[in-house]
């Protein structure tokens, strides 16, 4: 379509001369200056870096001035906030800052919503006390949280949550408060790196940071951070360090086939593997306009009838697990954190002594981050161990079942429906459209709805436009209050309070399950923010009545059994 | 071929369960007549409380549709249950009214809304079945409250399309055609009795419309012919939807009010009963 409409502007000679978009076309922050670049270069950390291993299209500096920016902070600002999901990391160049170990900060202090389930009685109150009118409320800002005007910053002291945290808040002087002595925390100074892990990884921040003397951080996103590693050894070393000490461990211990090694061994195979990553860290930006891409446009991992080096551990994201199909590619599965590919084959060689060639082929889907662990390490400390052959749950797929009966799979991938933890899936052949899952949605949501009836549809098979819960939350990533989270149980819910509207995670879904909608107080009037003089939006999805009993209405009113909450890995491909 | 066991999943265990506690009911019921009968005892009074009873259940499978914020159980058990004890109650009735149509004026009244809300059940029962399969197999889905506004926008398209033809073409053929023929077409849902019972008559019609229009138009007019076509089977389509839903939206009417007038006589009965009988 694109392609046919520029050759018809070509044809009738409607073209314009324009430079090129370029990577930093818009910088991460325009009021970052040469001479905050050379500043940067004095300090030791960044003064090591060798900018002659940098491509000249992607100098240092252009890095440092365009990926990067600096925050100046006061004592009490969060600077990271558990359970969020963000793309940057933050070096410390001057102050202090706190990490919250154990126990966690409370959810309100951090701007999360109470999600304890309702009483029997309080549940059954909304029978009369739903408001009639559409997205009314009560309160539209947050009582714990203080946000100033331009950007939403959280500062922990100005809460009143703070008062049963901190023993002494700070002066107007700003001394430093004393936190309460049952969160144990430690302090992170000058030249340390923090939140790298998240960034680069796409997991959530596992702790909360906030400053307790003004401190100076220099922020990197994650483009700048990635590149950064890849041609700096010494910023290459520390990053991998870290990941193998925070994260791969953790995912070694939890995989079948290295639980049974001792922690030593599991040590010495941590040290032993390669990380890369493959597609785009913004997959969501270009799957909404490109709907429908093909396994061919998708990155190769390992491709089929290739040597095989080594087992590819997902480290986040999602791959597509092929094989080819005459002129085209047949999924077979599809994988996602935590799950292993090559191992059976890799087995199969070493045991037979036979041939080291794939027999599927592993693309990414959007992003993925992987972990590489060479065949020389799976030889040396697993093969022997494990009491079973590792058998892949695709490796029969493609003889067992015919090519129809994938379709849904095909489907449900191409569209990246396998994001969804919590899919709305409604069988047509068995709905009769009477929206009482909408009514039964309504009524648990002080009247407004939280999802539509309607969505991709393939045979019989419909996708609402109902938050999936995704395992790989896009929508999370940005939001500046933390209003956006994912709950214990793993909902992903917006605090209705602490959203100011922005609607960062409305445009970052890429199934648009996130609505904006105008609220108005509880008599009707619609409220007006004083200083822009525009309607207040807030974000508004379906939260899988998290504070309800008895868990998704919609699925419980659903008399013909059409309607299914399901995870497309557990309930379709397994 | 399914395994048994799948066919027992596909049938439920709940629902399986919903038939055999009111074959069990039925049991436990002729039991009584029959122990009454042998007694001299009212054995009108054992199968006439029964089936209140059942009455009420069936109700209150309505007042759980309304209650969705409390964890009442699967609506789905609950129509399970509905269905099962809607058959009960037929049984039930014949054993409490001693045959199949009672002999007061005021029982008749009662026996026709009784008649009524379980014939209009068994036939909410195969629409349940049959309707969304249909609705699935046009490959659109439209939401019942949008149907006008989608009606709208395909009027407005073909208007369009006829002034684009007249300007583009300077022969009226077509725009003589859509004010004789589409006009109406497009106002509003067609042939809403054929697409109920299936035909396609829409498709048939729409065909001989456009083979008739076809004769008078050249090559360029045919463009446009082709995509007045179009808009019009998807209009064909659209009305398809707008039958079925009506049908569904319709049944409610037939079966509530009846339910609602049979509760009510029931209450009735019962205070005659203990008023003049008992």
């Amino acid at each position: 379509m694109i392609g046919k409409t520029l050759r018809v502007a070509m044809a009738e000679n409607k073209t314009q001369v324009s430079d090129r978009p370029n990577r930093w076309d818009q910088p991460f922050d325009t009021s970052m200056g040469e001479e905050d670049v050379d500043a940067l270069l004095q300090r030791r950390e960044f003064g090591h870096i060798c900018a002659e291993n940098f491509p000249d299209a992607l100098p240092l500096r252009g890095i440092l001035r365009n990926d990067c920016r600096i925050m100046q902070l006061a004592p009490g600002d969060l600077l990271i906030r558990e359970g969020d999901y963000g793309n940057s990391a933050f070096y410390i160049l001057d102050g202090d800052l706190d990490v919250v170990i154990q126990p966690a900060l409370p959810a309100a202090m951090l701007g999360r919503s109470d999600t304890r389930k309702r009483g029997f009685l309080s549940a059954l109150s909304q029978l009369w006390g739903n408001s009639k009118i559409p997205e009314s409320r009560d309160r539209i800002r947050p009582t714990e949280l203080s946000l100033s005007a331009n950007v939403a910053t959280v500062n922990l002291y100005q809460s009143s949550l703070a008062s049963k945290i901190f023993t002494g808040l700070p002066a107007a002087d700003s001394d430093q408060p004393t936190l309460d002595s049952k969160y144990q925390t430690t302090t992170l100074s000058s030249g340390d790196l923090v939140g790298e892990i998240a960034a680069l990884g796409r997991t959530q921040r596992t702790a909360t940071v906030f400053v307790t003397k003004s401190a100076r951080v220099i922020e990197i996103r994650w483009q700048g951070l990635r590149d950064i590693r890849k041609y700096d050894a010494t910023w290459k070393r520390k990053i991998d360090d870290s990941y193998r000490e925070k994260m791969l461990k953790a995912m070694l211990a939890s995989s079948p086939y290295f639980a049974n090694l001792d922690e030593s061994t599991r040590d010495r195979i941590a040290s032993q593997v390669l990380f890369e990553s493959y597609g785009s860290y913004e997959w969501s930006h270009s799957y909404k306009g490109n709907s429908g891409i093909g396994t061919r446009a998708e990155p190769i991992v390992a491709e089929e009838g290739h040597y095989a080096d080594g087992a590819l551990l997902i480290g986040a994201g999602f791959a597509r697990v092929s094989v080819k199909q005459g002129h085209g590619y047949r999924t077979l599965s599809y994988l996602r954190a935590g799950d292993l590919f090559g191992m059976d084959e890799l087995y199969a060689s070493w045991k037979d002594n036979g041939e080291n060639h794939l027999a599927h082929t592993l693309s990414a889907l959007g992003y993925l981050h992987v972990v590489r662990i060479p065949l020389t390490v799976l030889k040396t400390y697993v093969f022997d161990s494990l009491e079973s052959p590792p058998e892949s749950k695709w490796s029969s797929r493609q003889v067992e079942r015919d090519i129809a009966d994938d379709a849904l799979l095909e489907w449900a991938v191409e569209e990246r429906f396998i994001n969804g933890t919590q899919a709305m899936l409604i069988d047509q052949d068995r709905c009769v459209r009477c929206d009482d899952c909408v009514s039964a949605c309504a009524s648990t949501h002080d009247g407004n709805p939280r999802f539509l009836r309607h969505g991709k549809r393939h045979d019989k098979w419909l996708i609402t436009n109902a938050c999936m819960h995704c395992s790989d939350p896009t929508c999370m990533i940005g939001c500046p209050t933390g209003a956006i989270h994912r709950t214990a149980r793993g909902a992903v819910v917006i605090n209705d309070e602490s959203c100011i509207g922005c609607a960062t995670c409305a445009n970052s879904c890429p199934y648009n399950n996130i609505r904006m909608v105008q609220v108005t107080d509880r008599k009707g009037n619609a409220l007006i923010d004083r200083t822009t003089g525009l309607a207040v939006n807030k974000a508004t999805k379906c939260d899988l009545c998290s504070t309800q009993p008895g868990g998704p209405a919609c699925v419980r009113a659903c008399p013909h059994d059409a309607l299914k909450r399901i995870d497309f890995q557990t309930d379709l491909v397994s | 071929m399914k395994s048994s066991s799948t066919v027992f999943s596909a049938l439920g265990f709940k629902a399986l369960l919903s038939w055999l506690s009111s074959v069990l009911v039925l049991v436990a019921v002729a039991v009584a007549v029959t122990w009454s009968q042998t007694h001299l005892g009212r054995s009108a009074l054992w199968s006439g409380y029964s089936l209140l009873a059942i009455m009420a259940v069936l109700s209150l499978f309505h007042v759980r549709k309304r209650l969705s914020m409390i964890p009442l159980g699967r609506a789905y058990w609950w129509q399970k249950l509905h269905i099962a004890f809607g058959v009960l109650s037929i049984a039930l009735y014949v054993v409490h009214i001693d045959g199949w149509w009672p002999i007061g004026g005021y029982e008749q009244w009662l026996a026709i809304f009784f008649y009524v809300a379980i014939a209009s059940g068994i036939v909410g029962y195969l629409m349940q079945l049959i309707i969304p399969g249909r609705l699935t197999e046009t490959q659109d889905e439209i939401i019942v409250e949008r149907i006008n506004d989608v009606i709208a926008d395909l009027r407005d398209g073909a208007r369009a399309c006829v002034e684009r033809s007249l300007a583009e073409t300077q022969a009226n053929t077509i725009s003589r055609f859509y004010i004789e023929t589409f006009d109406r077409y497009f106002r509003r849902p067609r042939f809403v009795f054929n697409h109920l019972l299936g035909g396609r008559f829409a498709e048939h019609w729409l065909a001989n419309q456009f083979d008739a229009l076809s004769h008078y138009c050249d090559a360029t007019e045919m463009a446009f012919v082709e995509e007045l076509h179009d808009l019009a089977l998807t209009k064909a389509r659209v009305d398809y939807h707008y039958a079925h839903m009506l049908l569904l939206k319709l049944w409610l009417f037939v079966h509530i009010p009846a339910v609602v007038g049979l509760v009510l006589l029931i209450g009735w009965h019962w205070l005659l009963v203990n008023i003049y009988a008992l």
